[in-house]
């Protein structure tokens, strides 16, 4: 449910990143006859997706574990999630995964990366912009 | 920026699919455009 609110949320702010010359990317890690379903729960219709291997959630070195999916936090975000239609059906990856968010390019550069340290911890759609400024 | 050259040289081989199965390499995507890659937990 989280993943789903982050993602319709970058939706709506889809022509603030146009508007700075940065292209939205979707990266997930299940299989990928999930991304059908996803987008169709999201509205999301830009760039999408999968890594099943989680290679690249690896080498950015994106948090895996129980400690990142328990605590307060997360459900508050779980409960808030639920209350604005965003309902988990099922987990379609692994569910210990937390993920991040990365500005590059153009070409090889970095401008800015928020890896997420447990569920429901996403930087503000703000705070990317800022670094897409750069 | 919290990550070396090589880390994202190694990132930006790696090879993601699309919903047919279609592979792309990452770093193409970043070639000659800036993105904002939003890696999520899962597609639930």
């Amino acid at each position: 449910m989280i993943s789903r609110r982050q993602v319709a949320d970058l939706n709506q702010n889809m022509q603030a990143f146009k508007k700075k010359n940065a292209q939205l990317v979707v990266i997930g890690n299940g299989p990928e006859h999930f991304i059908t379903p996803f987008r169709e729960g999201t509205g999301y219709k830009g760039p999408l997706f999968t890594d099943p291997s989680l290679e690249t959630y690896k080498i950015l070195e994106f948090k895996k574990g129980l400690a990142s999916v328990l605590g307060l936090s997360p459900l508050k975000a779980g409960i808030r999630a639920l209350g604005t239609g965003f309902l988990q059906k099922g987990i379609q990856g692994p569910p210990l995964q937390q993920g991040g968010v990365l500005v590059v390019g153009p070409g090889n550069i970095v401008h800015y990366v928020y890896r997420s340290q447990k569920a429901g911890d996403n930087p503000s759609v703000e705070e990317v912009l800022q670094a897409c400024a750069v | 920026m919290n990550m070396d050259g090589q880390t994202l040289q190694k990132l930006g081989r790696q090879i993601v699919l699309d919903e047919k199965g279609n592979p792309e390499m990452l770093s193409a995507l970043w070639k000659d455009k800036r993105v904002v890659l939003v890696f999520i937990r899962h597609f639930g």
